[in-house]
């Protein structure tokens, strides 16, 4: 069963932020964000989010070290990717740094939310008890 | 425990149980109304009654276990393809489902159940009767365009002795995939999560270099079973599996596949065109347009794989045998949670509110302890303890307070049936659609808001809502639309109720709550749109019935402020003329603990709500005015009631303590009405645990409660709408009296 989970946004582009936000929201999650990756990470040190969503290209750290990062100060960090088309490449990398899924911009409301409760579902043992 | 108590708990799950079946029941029926070929459906549908007619008959209760074997039964038909689901069968088992709550009911007040099933049996039967002719329904909503295999696991082969298992896995890409080197790198990670990679074509290396990725033929050695391989690759969007082989079973057999077999599989995930044996992996286009055969053999493939498996191990048949009937078993989420009392919940919360108290004396004391002995070596491990006592404690109290929380859709989910026979009685048509029904709330909020709910929502339908005539006049779609939203804004939980019917009419409003005396014909002209909305809320406007006929709206929704109020939330409405009405409510997640204001009236503290506070005003005692024997001050450009808090709870100071020169008004508002509290100081806000009183002293007019602050003082938590109902009955009664007596003079 799909839970309050908080999801924390991790986007330089606001207008990322506020159409994912809203979309999380409208489907009853606690939503968080931070504009950067380095306010991402202490965000997350803070709140333990159920999951995180990561744009690739960000000012100051790139999504791909913030992944790997995030993965430092948790294991069990759940993210997603959240990219532009062109960006297998970098997608992988950040699946290899331990990023579970990726889901395309321009968003895709239903693809993000299928993705997002998947992933929750799958992945957050312990959390939904 | 003696027996008697062991059939107690018993029967306490069962009726729980029962409350579950029963909401996925009407669900499931009210869905396959729409989508009567969704064959996912017909199988839940045909597992909760078979669930209800094993428990009833366990628990002892023959009757109603012979209705669930009856309604068993015609799914059972429905679900091997011999009945159509027709309007009468929905009809029927609806009337089901109502007797089955009626049991249900009898059983919780007689422990019987004795209610008469016969005609429910005989209008069954008629269903299978094989003379019954009637079109089937309809598919009004397509199904999803995905054919996901079910969930259902074969049981693990018998003949395999051995934990590890070796499964090949072959699996492709969906079209459209942007990605497919990530996807097959996700399959691999994946997989080699619960198990070891044997071998993989192409290889991980040639994936990771973007070089080849699809079709992917893996090899891996595991304890998991062929399910939770099918479960995990899954997870991974975009590929479809193509066949998931026990290696041993296939080198024992020495040959490829049963074609049979393969053909099935294919055809489960693909149209059905003649397919090429598997080897090469044939190219398989998934997730087109959902076709009827489609979406009946959704449910197929994992059966496929059962009837591969018997063919395989030949002496296997028998296990598959049944296993529809219970293919909930393997999931995971079910298993992870378990039923609790809710009364231990309540008990370990009360504990944990005892504990944040004694946290927060213990970091008070360790202040002071500082400050008296100032020895860094002695205190500084004081503190720390102190303060990761007061972070566990912390975590703690928010860890109890979510398992308390429950979704909201156990109270949304009423909705639906309701507004399907409201609108069926008053020939309407009107689609609810509810979204955020897995909000969470605190159960004890949500068992009081089901009631104020169901009465908007009644409103939304019956007076929202036009008929289809009405409808088709304003050139309106003839489906009316009612939203049913939850969602979580801050700490706060925010349900709205939305309709697209005819508004309310604000002009007719207020002409009526002037014939009502509510408002005077002058302060009317000036009210402001939003204003004259909160009149709905008005206690006299509601009652008449010809204010609902012309404005829409209006029945009891004073009951409705009042009821959300008393959860300390908060109404709000919105209308726009001819185009429909938003209900907004706001509601806290917990009613355990309050945001309040703490004041002090001489030696005592008392806590007012925040949310009930308007305004807190400073003034000289020389301010106060006294109109027909109460105190008053002006307050936004009117007189504005003032209590003491003395009078109010009989108190009265204690010898020594002189009345200071200033004094606090705390300007507090319940149901439009407002009142000043007179209080001699402010200490500040607090999240205050609240502790009721009834154990101990029982009720107290114009108090809900204590708390135990910090230091532990007690403070007394004021029920600022039983102290204005008191003012005002013995307001009206002065004023009556004050009335009679300028008349005369």
């Amino acid at each position: 069963m799909k839970h309050k989970e908080k999801i924390l946004i991790v986007d330089d582009s606001l207008y990322h932020r506020s159409e994912l936000k809203k979309l999380l929201l409208e489907n009853g999650y606690k939503v968080f964000e931070a504009a950067d990756a380095i306010d991402g990470i202490q965000m997350m040190r803070k709140i333990h989010p159920g999951l995180v969503i990561m744009d690739i290209n960000m000012p100051i750290m790139e999504g791909v070290d913030a992944v790997k990062y995030m993965k430092k100060v948790d294991r069990n960090a759940l993210i997603v990717m959240f990219s532009s088309l062109d960006d297998e490449k970098t997608v992988m990398e950040a699946i290899k740094a331990g990023a579970r899924d990726y889901v395309t911009k321009p968003l895709d409301k239903i693809k993000m939310i299928e993705t997002v409760e998947r992933l929750l579902k799958s992945f957050s043992i312990g959390r939904n008890a | 425990m003696s027996f008697e108590e062991i059939d107690k708990e018993e029967l306490m799950i069962f009726l729980e149980e029962m409350d579950e079946l029963l909401q996925v029941l009407e669900e499931d029926m009210l869905k396959l109304e729409k989508e009567p070929r969704n064959p996912s459906l017909v199988a839940e549908i045909f597992r909760a009654a078979h669930t209800i007619k094993g428990s009833a008959a366990t628990v002892g209760f023959p009757n109603l276990s012979k209705l669930a074997h009856a309604m068993e039964a015609v799914f059972s038909e429905v679900r091997s393809g011999k009945l159509a689901v027709t309007a009468s069968l929905v009809d029927t088992f609806f009337h089901c489902l109502d007797t089955v709550r009626a049991i249900k009911q009898e059983i919780v007040g007689a422990g019987r159940d004795e209610a008469d099933i016969g005609p429910n049996l005989k209008m069954l039967a008629k269903l299978t009767a094989p003379d019954t002719v009637e079109e089937p329904l309809p598919e009004t909503e397509r199904p999803e365009p995905e054919a996901k295999p079910a969930a259902a696991p074969p049981p693990p082969a018998p003949s395999a002795p051995s934990i590890f298992r070796f499964f090949r896995i072959k699996a492709d890409v969906a079209p459209g995939c942007l990605m497919p080197f990530v996807r097959a790198y996700q399959a691999l990670t994946f997989l080699s999560e619960t198990g070891t990679l044997i071998e993989s074509t192409p290889r991980i290396s040639e994936i990771e270099a973007e070089e080849k990725s699809f079709p992917l033929e893996v090899v891996i050695s595991t304890p998991a079973g062929s399910e939770r391989i099918r479960e995990i690759m899954q997870m991974v969007a975009d590929v479809i599996v193509l066949d998931i082989v026990d290696v041993e079973e296939e080198e024992e057999l020495d040959e490829p596949m049963p074609v049979e077999a393969a053909e099935e599989v294919v055809k489960a995930v693909a149209p059905p065109e003649p397919a090429p044996l598997p080897e090469p992996a044939p190219e398989v286009p998934a997730a087109q347009k959902p076709s009827p055969e489609l979406s009946i053999v959704k449910e197929l493939p994992v059966e496929s794989i059962e009837i591969q498996a018997a063919e395989a191990g030949e002496e296997k048949a028998d296990a598959s045998v049944g296993f529809l009937e219970k293919p909930q078993e393997s999931k995971d989420a079910q298993v992870r949670s378990i039923r609790v009392n809710v009364e231990r919940v309540d008990a370990i919360m009360d504990l944990v509110g005892e504990l944040v108290i004694n946290r927060t004396r213990l970091t008070q004391l360790s202040r002071s302890l500082e400050v008296s002995l100032d020895s860094e070596e002695t205190t500084d491990p004081f503190n720390e303890t102190a303060d990761s006592i007061e972070l566990i404690t912390a975590q703690l109290q928010e860890h109890i307070m979510k398992a308390r929380l429950l979704p909201i859709e156990n109270v949304f989910n009423k909705f639906p049936r309701t507004v399907r026979s409201l609108a069926k009685k008053y020939g309407k048509k009107i689609d609810l659609v509810v979204t955020g029904e897995q909000t969470e709330l605190d159960r004890s909020v949500l068992e009081q808001i089901g009631d104020p709910l169901m009465h908007a929502v009644r409103n939304a339908v019956d007076h929202g809502i036009e008929t289809v005539e009405e409808r088709i006049r304003a050139g309106k779609p003839e489906t009316g639309k009612i939203h049913l939203s939850a969602s979580h804004i801050e700490d706060h939980v925010l349900i709205t109720i939305e309709d697209d019917g005819k508004g309310i009419d604000s002009a007719k409003v207020l002409k009526r709550a002037v014939e009502m005396n509510l408002v005077t014909p002058d302060s009317a002209s000036r009210m402001k749109e939003s204003d004259l909305l909160s009149l709905v809320f008005a206690p006299g406007l509601s009652s008449k019935d010809e204010v609902t006929e012309v404005s829409g709206r209006g029945v009891g929704m004073d009951v409705v402020r009042a009821n959300i109020e008393k959860l300390n939330g908060s109404v709000a409405l919105e209308s726009k003329p001819g185009r429909g009405a938003k209900l907004m409510i706001k509601l806290p997640l917990t009613l355990a603990i309050i945001k309040s204001l703490l004041v002090t009236f001489g030696k005592r503290i008392f806590a007012v709500p925040l949310v009930t506070v308007v305004q807190t005003l400073r003034i000289e005692r020389e301010e106060l005015q006294t109109v027909s024997g109460r105190e008053t001050i002006m307050f936004r450009g009117g007189a504005l009631p003032l209590l003491r808090v003395d009078n109010v709870y009989g108190l009265s100071r204690k010898p020594g303590e002189k009345e200071p020169g200033k004094v606090y008004i705390v300007v507090v508002s319940w149901s439009g009405r407002r009142v000043g509290l007179i209080v001699d100081s402010l200490i500040g806000d607090m999240d205050i645990v609240i502790r009721p009183l009834g154990e101990y002293i029982g009720e107290a007019p114009g108090i809900s409660g204590a708390a135990i602050l910090g230091d532990g003082n007690i403070a007394l938590i004021v029920d600022v709408g039983g102290i204005i109902k008191m003012t005002t009955e013995e307001g009206d009664s002065r004023r009556a009296l004050a009335a009679g007596e300028s008349s005369r003079g």
